[in-house]
């Protein structure tokens, strides 16, 4: 590994020697050996009873490079590699239809930056010391950036980049600060170096010293993921982005928050009350306000980014409860939380990729993300569909499949804390259960809006009547996730194991495998089968009896009418919505754009009616701010003359600053 | 196991009772107890009529909801002397997820038919299973926080009554599972049954295109989704006793006709609900059953 990889980052330049077809398959194949060498690593750390394998680069940046591979990081790199796999074999033919009308160049550079994104979120999770991480994690920023922009001719998809972009560098600069304190304290420029601090007692604002130092971490990371609230520009990139990079960036990329997230508090010396809570009432705000605001999307990408933004919710509450588990001295607890919350990456990854690639398969098919465009898509598309619903069932936790298991362990660490005599831990674990149950309930609200408008009824528009099935590759990069969506739903016992290989290091006291909620999955996954024959043997008897009695065809009972249009009569996801956004108004902004009719109009002109809603929060609490940012920063480009003796002076004049203050001695 | 045969007996007699029990009050001689049953047969035995419109979500939902229900059946122990068929740590969180699997079934096949009635029952019946979700998830947290453990079997064989906290839970879980019951269900004073105008159904107006076979198999949905729901609240109740078996049997039996007794009553002098405020009745019965379980963990804390 130590010279494939470097090997790897040089060849992958010889991409935009090829034309775009073979380009293609040279990525991919620079892709298979990045995929087989650190999976190999991966599954020998996970399999084996080491905790981690070192791996060393030599004159990486002048400095010989460390790869550490622990258990935490084999179960990202297998994460990462698996999507990043479906991801590339979708991108073949979403992106075929752009080759009409965009340069050669542009295929290249994505397919460049795709495999640059690949081995940057791989050398992320593998580095564990800050300088190279700073650099590989910028390095992955900037390619996912690239990504993003694939249609850079509209300028909506340029401006979402760069949004993207700078709020990506506001977290980095969290990160920087976060990591120089860390030297500073321990003198120790890594992760490891966490371990190693010593925080005072000192208190500012009535919180810990240490929590803010967390914070830090917390916001730089925290962008990445899309905490609220610093989610706004997720709503924005995904849109933006090609429908196998939102899978991407959704599945993997802003798991690399999360990753930094866990890495900083496994090794957090004395975790204390204010991170646990922080954590948990930030996540459960996070959860509910994301699944929300997907609601009364009516994108349907826009609608899966928010539900990140959900997911990424519960994968905090998740971590919330294994660090107040930590703090209220009831390591089950926290052993729970931890495992839900990593099997939830693990989860999301899967299902978060199928939704995009499933919507990515509808936007090319019918040039509309808008839901209420759509409609009866099932019949046209009839795979698609089925990937749609299996992910819709998956990422509401319902089961039979994978999302339930993880929100099961949330539950259960959740629970269990009741059974202790004490009036704290469970008044915190209370408003957990209560955010849990509610963004399970609003998820279900939401999918079964999303999958009913797009896929159910009658074709609402001519492009949806018209659509057709995605090819064949489309179809199978569809077909892996839902395998192991499936999967992990009828053998949640092996991913558990799994799952609590990794944190058993952190938990060496805990047995997972006596715990009886090894019983509780073996059930969970036994039902599950169960659930499944039976609904085969029932769906079949449902047929023979159907098959020997008479059965006719006729419209829709129209309340006796007979002359509605079957497309304009329906429900469409707006009302659907209705009620709820009724509820939610506090959290959005909601506009129809109408003109009303004026008094001397006699023949009324032709007019449209459009409503959408915009978020509350980032008008009020993001925008003001980076208004006020802009107006100050307007006032330093007196600064910029465009003359180059002018440019000259400013760092002659730094120089001499430091020299002055080096003289005097005040630095 | 007994309590899963003895909910699918209460089944049977279930939506007879309440609607001789609805005849009674309003005046009419009613029809038979098994009349329910009779129309249920009828429609086994008819054909079916399809919507053009519809795709094999609509012949799936009715299959996979009432699955669901018998599996969820089988969730419910006897008191505290059997345990139900399938236990284990946990268990009531699937019992609630399974429900959901059925729901979400449920509400997609209504979107299949691509009418806007349909549509309206779909986003109701949405809506409010989603807002009185809180309710039963604070029960079960009741439960586990009083007795300490988390499976349903458990809970009810390690209740005890010795704390005040026990009583209080046992009559408000009382209420909250018979309101609960209602919602979930969609009876008054959320949706009125027998209503005959599409635009105020939820439920009925779901199932509006449903025919034969599949209709009858939503019928026996609602039954056994009533006495599922009977089940718990006559095992919440038969905590309060120590009594022999066949008395239990009785008891529960009892508990069951009560119940529906109780919602034939209820329905018979309550009024429906304007929509508009059916989200905030409901939130309510939420928020009571937040209230309960924040007054239990005061009390067991004897602070």
């Amino acid at each position: 590994m130590a010279a494939i990889i470097p090997a790897l980052f040089i060849l992958s330049w010889f991409t935009f020697l090829f034309s775009n077809k073979l380009a293609y398959w040279f990525v991919f194949l620079l892709e298979l050996a990045l995929w087989f060498t650190t999976s190999y690593f991966a599954l020998m750390v996970l399999s084996s009873g080491v905790n981690y394998q070192e791996i060393l680069i030599q004159n990486f940046y002048f400095n010989p490079l460390v790869l550490k591979i622990d258990k935490l990081s084999a179960l990202f790199i297998l994460v990462i590699n698996f999507t990043c796999f479906t991801s590339y074999l979708y991108a073949r033919k979403y992106l075929e239809p752009y080759q009409t009308h965009k340069a050669k160049f542009s295929f290249l550079l994505h397919y460049f930056n795709f495999f640059m994104l690949n081995i940057t979120m791989l050398l992320v999770v593998m580095v564990q010391e800050a300088m190279g991480f700073l650099l590989v994690w910028e390095l992955m920023s900037l390619s996912a950036f690239m990504l993003v922009i694939f249609e850079s001719e509209k300028p909506e998809v340029i401006k979402a980049g760069i949004k993207y972009l700078v709020q990506m560098h506001v977290g980095y600069f969290f990160i920087i600060a976060g990591f120089v304190f860390v030297y500073g304290n321990s003198g120790d420029f890594s992760f490891e170096g966490i371990k190693a601090m010593t925080f005072s007692s000192a208190y500012v604002l009535g919180i810990p010293n240490s929590f803010w130092f967390f914070l830090l971490f917390f916001i730089g990371f925290g962008v990445k993921a899309g905490f609220f609230p610093l989610h706004s520009w997720l709503p924005i990139a995904h849109p933006a982005a090609p429908s196998h990079i939102s899978g991407l960036m959704s599945g993997v990329m802003i798991k690399m928050g999360i990753y930094g997230l866990i890495r900083v508090l496994f090794n957090f010396p004395d975790l204390n009350l204010s991170i646990g809570l922080f954590m948990l009432s930030i996540s459960i705000f996070t959860g509910i306000f994301g699944v929300m605001s997907a609601i009364v999307q009516h994108d349907l990408k826009k609608l899966l980014a928010y539900h990140s933004i959900e997911n990424i919710g519960i994968i905090g509450i998740g971590m919330g409860v294994g660090v107040l588990g930590t703090v209220y001295h009831q390591p089950l607890v926290s052993a729970l939380g931890w495992a839900g919350a990593l099997l939830h990456v693990v989860n999301h990854s899967l299902f978060k990729s199928l939704l995009f690639y499933s919507a990515g398969s509808v936007y090319i098919k019918t040039h509309t993300r808008d839901i209420n465009n759509l409609g009866g898509l099932i019949k046209k598309m009839p795979f698609t569909a089925f990937a749609f619903l299996i992910g819709a069932i998956a990422i509401s936790g319902i089961p039979p499949f994978n999302g339930f298991i993880s929100e099961f362990l949330i539950y259960n660490g959740l629970f269990n804390s009741f059974k202790e005599v004490s009036l704290e831990l469970p008044l915190l674990m209370l408003f957990g259960i209560l955010g849990l149950a509610l963004i399970g309930g609003l998820a279900l609200f939401c999918f079964t809006k999303a999958f009913g408008m797009v896929f159910l009824g009658t074709a609402r528009t001519p492009q949806a009547a018209h659509a057709t099935e995605v090819a064949p590759s489309m179809r199978l990069a569809k077909l892996l996730p839902i395998f192991w969506i499936v999967i992990i739903g009828l053998l949640p016992l092996y991913f558990y194991q799994l799952i609590t290989s990794v944190i058993q290091e952190k938990f060496p006291e805990i047995a997972f495998k006596n715990l009886p909620i090894t019983n509780s999955l073996h059930w969970i996954g036994l039902l599950a089968m169960i659930l499944i024959v039976l609904f085969i043997v029932f769906y079949a008897f449902r047929k023979l009896i159907l098959k020997s009695k008479q059965v006719s065809l006729g419209a829709t009972w129209g309340c006796g009418y007979q002359f509605a249009n079957p497309a304009t009569n329906q429900y469409t996801a707006t009302s659907f919505a209705a009620n709820f956004a009724r509820i939610a108004k506090p959290l959005f902004i909601d506009h129809s754009d109408n003109i009303s009719y004026g008094e001397t109009e006699i023949f009324p002109i032709p007019r449209t009616f459009k409503t959408h809603t915009e978020d509350k929060i980032e008008n009020t609490a993001i925008m003001p701010i980076a208004n006020t940012l802009i107006i100050w920063v307007k006032k330093l480009a007196v600064l910029q003359t465009g003359k180059i003796q002018d440019y000259i002076m400013y760092p002659l004049f730094f120089i001499i600053l430091i020299v002055l203050l080096t003289i005097t001695n005040i630095i | 196991m007994l309590s899963s045969i003895l909910i699918l007996i209460c089944a049977i007699v279930f939506p007879g009772l309440i609607a001789v029990t609805k005849a009674k009050f309003s005046g009419r001689r009613g029809p038979s107890v098994w009349q329910p049953w009779y129309d249920i047969f009828r429609l086994l035995k008819k054909g079916s009529i399809f919507s053009t419109t519809t795709s094999i979500i609509f012949q799936v939902a009715p299959v996979i909801n009432i699955l669901v229900l018998i599996i969820a059946a089988l969730f419910i122990p006897f008191t505290n002397k059997y345990a139900g068929f399938i236990h284990f740590e946990g268990d009531f969180l699937l019992f609630i997820y399974l429900l959901a699997l059925g729901k979400f079934f449920i509400i997609i096949s209504a979107l299949d038919v691509g009418s806007g009635f349909e549509g309206m029952g779909a986003n109701r019946e949405a809506l409010f299973s989603m807002l009185i979700e809180p309710a039963i998830f604070m029960i079960m947290a009741a439960l586990v926080l009083l007795t300490g453990q988390s499976s349903l079997a458990e809970m009810f064989t390690t209740f005890n009554l010795d704390s005040s906290s026990s009583i209080l839970f046992v009559v408000l879980s009382c209420y909250i599972l018979l309101q609960f019951s209602l919602i979930e269900s969609s009876r008054l004073p959320i949706d009125d049954p027998k209503t005959h105008l599409e635009l105020t159904m939820i439920h009925e107006v779901m199932v509006l295109d449903n025919s034969g076979f599949d209709m009858a198999l939503v019928g026996i949905g609602n039954a056994l989704k009533f006495s599922i729901f009977g089940g718990i609240i006559a095992n919440v109740v038969l905590i309060l006793w120590e009594l022999p078996l066949w008395q239990e049997v009785l008891i529960f039996i009892l508990i069951e006709i009560i119940f529906a007794i109780t919602i034939g009553v209820l329905e018979s002098f309550r009024a429906r609900l304007k929509m508009i405020y059916n989200s905030q009745f409901v939130l309510t019965i939420s928020g009571i059953a937040v209230v309960m379980f924040l007054m239990i963990l005061l009390l067991e804390n004897h602070l």
